[in-house]
């Protein structure tokens, strides 16, 4: 590495934020903080960090109106990794793209393992072993509709798949990003974001970017939905339109 | 006594046949036993010939041998020099005279001594070595012979040693024939020297000549001169014959007896019996006797031979007695028999004759019977088929002969239509049903057929007929009821007309006559009784009972509207009031009055009508109550079609605060609260108009500009043309619950938030102090002294231990709002339970404590929530391993009943107190307290039992204190019921496939036929199968049968498939089959009955 990342910290606590500081110097990066939004704003114009590892709540101007200002369209102008108190991250997910987050209290060797990652995704290098040996076993499964779900978890069992199930994005989001599978197939309408968005933000995070994903329609209708350009730009891996519950199975065990 | 004469000429005749059988057998027999004899006897003679010339032939043959060993003995005296003493002795043992020839005394020597020899041979013989020997008997004779040798010389024989046989003249004679004849000569009978007195037996001896060598023998006179002496044997005769016959005279019970005279039988030549005298055999009658002569060299034997005995009882002639026995035996067997026979057909003929007798006297009086009777009496057999009819069936049938019946088939002849006229189907028939079934039947509400075409109503009766304990047929008997039924038709006509009439006056009518201004009489007319219960005679005879039956209340009410007639106002207004009838009952009359003037315009009468009107008042009252009630409860409007208020209750005004006149007229958007979007009303209107009831919360606003909440239920009700006419809607104030409800979720909300800010605050802080102690313990490890890593160590588990607190109060609040979401999906829970277990066991550090797994084999696939069950297991089995300080933690998963899996997770530890038991559960409850020294939040088991109970599952604890815990949950298992559906066509198949796959508790399989239904039976083991009927190889009817009755498979529901008749449907039933469903198939009652049935 022959330019040291730098990384902007914005957090209002002070004692975590000199804590990260500290650690993130002896792993040898460039630390700038900032108390909150209005100060990483003002930082920002002299400043372009590799990273921001951002808070949500905090005095002046918060997390996510941060991130609002930082953004370019949908996408925001440096790669964000947000470390939360939040209980809640549902809303969060659904309306932002970041490349990583993470709940406080939090460990710091995994945090420098994160961020380590995403500069080096971003750098173009492949992250670290995030996919475990062993082939495609592990699936998740975000389906709304509890019949299906249940049929072609069933057909996925039975091929010796152990599967999970979400049945919003949102929620999607959050476990895939906790608990990484390898598979992901995601029904293209979900109650809250579309299927396509879903995994274009997984596809974004670093942690669950090798990932492959399976998006999959089970109605005529919902299958003019999906564009080919939709396919391609959320980075879908694989398209499938469901008729009965061995499909996605199939689908799965021809790319294996 | 002739009758006995003709009875026993009778019997003769009868018996004839024995007689003769009897006659003929006992000839038969006598002359078979005749001939049996003759031939017996025959035989017996023959035998008897036999036997005495083998006895003849012995003994002939015997003598011939004595005479050559004696001619041997002599040809030893001609071949030697000198004979020895010595000589003799070999000579006679080389013989073995006694072996060959049993019963010789012995062969001896006897020496011819001339008087002038004899001292000089007594001096011989002396110097032999026997000093005494002398020749006997002494006396002084001219020639002397002496026996110098015998042999054996011993016992006996001694006797005869220098015995002079010549001296005795019966020896003598035949020494001297011997001697002259030069051949072997026997004496006659003597008595042997040798006999010692004890049983002394006849004796006889044989002489051989021995004649001095070299001397001429050609004539008597010089063989005399040449004797030398006699080669001799003497023989003892009984031991001679026995020797000479040996078995020959062992046949005693041939009752033979011989006699050996020499020379003519008497009784001094006896030489032998072979019985003593007085044997009682030989003395029995004589039955055969034969003498034969034996020459011996010219001495004479005279045998003879006697068969005594031999009567008719011994053995030769047990085959005439047998052929006697037999053939009177056979003789009484044949007369045995074909008298029984006889006896039998005797019998049987009589029977017949008396039965015949006794037939046909019942029969004519059945005949009698059957034409004197009135009932239509006829048989049928088992197809219906008349056997029989009397005359009052031909009669009534309108038939002219029986044989326009007898063979025809009477359902068709009499019974073959219903009353009216549609075709009645023999199946239907209740005779016919019943007396196959072996009942009889009685109907009185059929009709019977006429032959010209008409038919009548009929009471009828059938009995079956049995036949040895079969149906054969039945008696059918019935009666033309065409009169009865009349009667009882008109009866009950009039008798319902006069209810009629009874109940439908409500309305009486009098009169009052009036004169002077006084009434003077009244006149009912007697519909009266119908309204008041008494008769007009009874209102004439008491002039005051018009007003008697006014109830008392009401009295004053009547005199009034009496008494303003006679005040003479034109018009009198009706007036209601009640009346107590005859039986006590009260009712409401309404009286309406009729003034009548005459042309002076004075009151001559008045007509009063009564009408009963209790009716009408009940209902009344009813509405009332109704009505009232209502308004009491609800808020009450009505409207026209248009929506314009037409009435409404004092409680709408109330609530809406507006008053009745402000209301009535308006449209009900007047209370509009512009609360509920558009369309909500528009689907309001469209179910009212429709004349559909429409129910639904409201939220209106009042006068004063408040919001109320109704609970709207609007019926809509028609005019006579069955149009909507005007709606009707009654509302329950729910305001406060829909405000409790809005309050109760704000609540819940500002909890939740609250939690999650808190949860915020705390953890924001933990972040920076977590940190701090990460960075201490990580980035500066080398400078740390052991207390304080330490040290560091406990800041850390409990940094950890509150981040758990705060998730967990986090789950709890969650769960309390009821968002926690659970993801079903199927899942293989022994694959979650390993990962959990594999975790621990790498937790478990420094503690003698083992962590188990013990899995049923073949769980079934249950839906769960993979994550949230993991939590729950992470749970339990860190709680049962953190308490357990030795011994073991087991996880258990068993899975008995196939609804319910459970789950055990058992450990050694502490156990639980009886006490802490039902605090387990709630939240932030940890037994054992402080003095555990166990870091917990107390949420998890509160957290853990939400989850199960979500699950569908409940979970419990059993605990012994001391000894440890068994922490239990159970979850349900999904139940896939197993359906094989059995059809030949494929696209029936598929259809039935679809329908119950759409139900997601079904797995359907598909078979073609009944082989493969049973094969895919075995394979699949069904819960249920829907079985078509008509399949090929093996049918449906008998795959159910099959099933049905096999106490194995019986169990397995069965639904049958089919477009049934009635008889398919009834075969259904009873090869048991559980359900029928009809074809072609409607898919909801497919799924309903399915659905039933498991």
């Amino acid at each position: 590495m022959d330019k040291r990342a730098k990384i902007m910290i914005v957090d209002d606590e002070n004692d975590l934020r000199e804590n990260l500081k500290y650690v993130f110097r002896t792993k040898d990066y460039e630390v700038e903080l900032a108390a909150d939004g209005v100060a990483a704003l003002k930082k920002l114009e002299t400043y372009t960090p590799d990273l921001i590892v951002l808070d949500l709540n905090m005095p002046n101007m918060g997390g996510i109106e941060f991130y609002q200002k930082i953004c370019e369209g949908q996408v925001p102008k440096y790669p964000v990794f947000v470390l939360t108190a939040r209980a809640n991250m549902e809303q969060f997910f659904r309306d932002f793209n970041v490349d990583g987050f993470m709940s406080k209290p939090f460990e710091i060797p995994d945090l420098i393992r994160e961020v380590g990652h995403i500069l080096d995704h971003n750098a173009g290098i492949a992250p670290g072993a995030v996919l475990q040996d062993g082939g495609d076993k592990k699936v998740f499964l975000v389906e709304s509709d509890s019949d299906i779900a249940g049929k072609v978890g069933a057909a996925f069992l039975n091929r010796g798949f152990t599967v999970n199930l979400a049945r919003t994005g949102t929620e999607a989001i959050e476990r895939i990003s906790r608990n990484v599978p390898d598979i992901a197939c995601v029904r293209m309408t979900l109650p809250d974001i579309s299927g396509d968005l879903v995994i274009s933000k997984l596809k974004r995070m670093a942690k669950t970017s090798r990932v492959r994903y399976i998006l999959f329609v089970s109605s005529m209708g919902e299958r003019e939905i999906v564009t080919d350009t939709i396919q391609h730009k959320c980075g879908v891996d694989q398209f499938v339109i469901v008729s009965s519950e061995d499909d996605l199975v199939d689908a799965v065990e021809v790319r294996r | 006594m002739r009758e006995f004469l003709m009875n026993f000429e009778n019997r003769l005749r009868r018996w004839w046949l024995a007689v003769i059988v009897v006659v003929l057998g006992l000839i038969l027999t006598a002359m078979a036993a005749v001939f049996m004899k003759i031939s017996v006897e025959k035989v017996a003679q023959g035998d008897f010939t036999a036997h005495c010339n083998e006895i003849y032939q012995a003994i002939s043959n015997r003598l011939d041998d004595h005479a050559r060993i004696l001619l041997s003995g002599v040809a030893l005296f001609n071949s030697s020099d000198a004979v020895t003493r010595e000589k003799w002795r070999v000579f006679n043992r080389i013989q073995q005279v006694d072996k060959q020839l049993p019963g010789i005394q012995g062969i001896g020597f006897s020496l011819l001594i001339p008087r002038a020899e004899l001292a000089g041979h007594i001096q011989t013989i002396r110097s032999e070595g026997f000093p005494d020997y002398k020749v006997k008997p002494e006396g002084d004779r001219d020639v002397y012979s002496s026996i110098i040798y015998l042999e054996p010389f011993k016992d006996r024989n001694l006797r005869a040693f220098g015995y002079d046989m010549f001296s005795e003249p019966v020896r003598r004679a035949a020494m001297e024939r011997a001697r002259d004849t030069d051949a072997a000569a026997l004496s006659g009978k003597v008595v042997l020297v040798q006999e010692t007195g004890k049983e002394v037996q006849a004796g006889t001896l044989m002489y051989v000549p021995v004649y001095c060598k070299g001397m001429p023998t050609e004539s008597i006179a010089q063989r005399r001169a040449a004797l030398y002496g006699w080669v001799y044997s003497p023989y003892r005769m009984n031991d001679l014959m026995r020797g000479m016959l040996g078995s020959l005279l062992q046949k005693k019970e041939q009752h033979l007896f011989l006699r050996v005279y020499d020379g003519e039988p008497s009784t001094a030549s006896l030489l032998f019996e072979d019985r003593p005298a007085n044997d009682p055999l030989a003395r029995a009658s004589v039955r055969f006797s034969k003498q034969s002569v034996i020459d011996f060299n010219g001495h004479r034997w005279t045998l003879s031979f006697t068969q005594t005995g031999g009567g008719m009882i011994t053995r030769e002639y047990m085959d005439v007695w047998l052929t006697l026995a037999g053939g009177l035996l056979i003789t009484f067997l044949l007369f045995a028999l074909i008298a029984a026979l006889l006896n039998t057909r005797a019998r049987a003929l009589e029977m017949a004759q008396e039965l015949t007798a006794t037939l046909r006297a019942s029969k004519e009086d059945l005949t009698l019977i059957l034409a004197s009777v009135g009932e239509a009496i006829y048989g049928i057999d088992l197809d219906g088929r008349c056997t029989f009819c009397n005359p009052a069936c031909l009669g009534m049938l309108k038939y002219k002969d029986t044989k326009e019946l007898i063979g025809k088939n009477m359902h068709w002849q009499c019974h073959h239509s219903h009353a009216d006229g549609t075709p009645f189907a023999v199946e239907q028939c209740r005779i016919f049903k019943a007396f196959q079934l072996g009942q009889g039947t009685h109907v009185d509400d059929e009709v019977l057929w006429r032959s010209d075409g008409s038919s009548f109503p009929a009471e009828y009766w059938s009995f079956p007929q049995w036949q040895n304990g079969k149906v054969v047929g039945a008696v059918v008997t019935f009666v033309d009821i065409t009169e009865r039924k009349k009667v009882a038709k008109a009866l009950s006509e009039s008798k319902e007309r006069f209810r009629q009439i009874a109940s439908a006056i409500t309305d009486y009518i009098y009169t009052v006559y009036i004169e002077n201004g006084q009434p003077v009489r009244t006149k009912y007319n007697s519909a009266c009784l119908a309204v008041t219960g008494y008769t007009t005679e009874e209102y004439l005879l008491d002039p005051m009972l018009w007003i008697k039956v006014v109830l008392e209340e009401d009295r004053p009410l009547v005199t009034r509207q009496i008494a303003e007639i006679f005040t003479g106002a034109k018009m009198v207004a009706p007036i209601e009031h009640r009346i107590i009838r005859k039986d006590g009952r009260i009712c409401w009359v309404q009286n309406t009055i009729v003034l009548h003037y005459d042309s002076q315009g004075a009151l001559v009468s008045y007509d009063g009508l009564i009408s009963d009107i209790t009716a009408r008042r009940a209902a009344e009252k009813v509405l009332e109550d109704q009505k009232k009630a209502l308004d009491e409860h609800a808020i009450v409007s009505r409207s026209d079609i248009s929506g314009h208020i037409t009435y409404v209750n004092d409680r709408f005004c109330q609530i809406s605060k507006y008053s009745r006149e402000e209301l009535i007229g308006q449209d009900h958007r007047m209370v509009n609260s512009a609360y509920h979007p558009k369309n909500f009303f528009t689907t309001m209107w469209r179910t009212i108009s429709d004349g559909k009831v429409w129910q639904g919360n409201v939220r209106n606003k009042a006068k004063d500009g408040s919001f109320y909440w109704i609970q709207a239920t609007i019926v809509p009700f028609m005019d006579e043309y069955g149009k909507v006419k005007e709606y009707i809607s009654a509302q329950t104030d729910i305001t406060r619950n829909i405000e409790n409800e809005e309050r109760l979720e704000q609540a819940m909300q500002a909890r939740s938030n609250f939690v999650s800010t808190v949860s915020h605050e705390l953890r924001t802080p933990l972040a920076s102090i977590k940190s701090s102690v990460d960075i201490l313990s990580t980035e500066s490890p080398g400078k740390l002294t052991g207390d304080q890593k330490t040290f560091l160590g406990r800041v850390k588990s409990n940094i950890d231990r509150l981040a758990r607190l705060i998730n967990d109060v986090l789950d709890i609040s969650k769960l309390e709002a009821g968002k926690m979401t659970i993801n079903m999906l199927p899942h293989r829970v022994e694959e979650i339970v390993r990962e959990v277990v594999e975790m621990h066991r790498t937790v478990i550090r420094g503690k003698p404590v083992t962590l188990e797994m013990k899995l049923d084999n073949n769980l079934p696939i249950i839906n769960c929530d993979k994550d949230r069950l993991t939590q729950v297991f992470n749970n339990l089995i860190g709680n049962s391993l953190k308490f357990t300080q030795a011994g073991s933690v087991t996880v258990l998963v068993s899975c008995e009943d196939s609804k319910t899996m459970t789950f055990v997770i058992r450990d050694t530890g502490p156990g639980i107190r009886p006490e802490d038991l039902p605090k387990l559960f709630q939240k932030f409850q940890q037994v054992g307290g402080v003095s555990q020294q166990i870091s917990g939040t107390g949420l998890g088991l509160a957290i853990s039992k939400e989850i199960i109970e979500l699950h569908g599952g409940c979970i419990w604890v059993e605990s012994e204190f001391g000894r440890g815990s068994s922490f239990m949950f159970t979850l349900p298992v999904k139940q896939h019921h197993r359906i094989l559906v059995v059809d030949d066509d494929a696209g029936t198949r598929q259809v039935l496939k679809a329908a119950l796959e759409s139900v997601d508790l079904y797995k359907v399989e598909l078979a073609e036929d009944g082989f493969a239904a049973g094969q895919k039976y075995l394979e699949f083991a069904p819960h249920l199968i829907i079985l078509d009927i008509g399949l090929p190889k093996l049918s449906g009817l008998e795959v159910c049968a099959r099933l049905k009755g096999d106490p194995k498979t019986r169990q397995t529901k069965i639904m049958m498939f089919s477009s049934f008749t009635d008889e398919t449907r009834k075969k259904s039933w009873d090869a048991g089959a559980d359900e029928v469903l009809n074809k072609p198939v409607d898919a909801e009652e497919l799924l309903s009955k399915v659905k039933s049935l498991l």
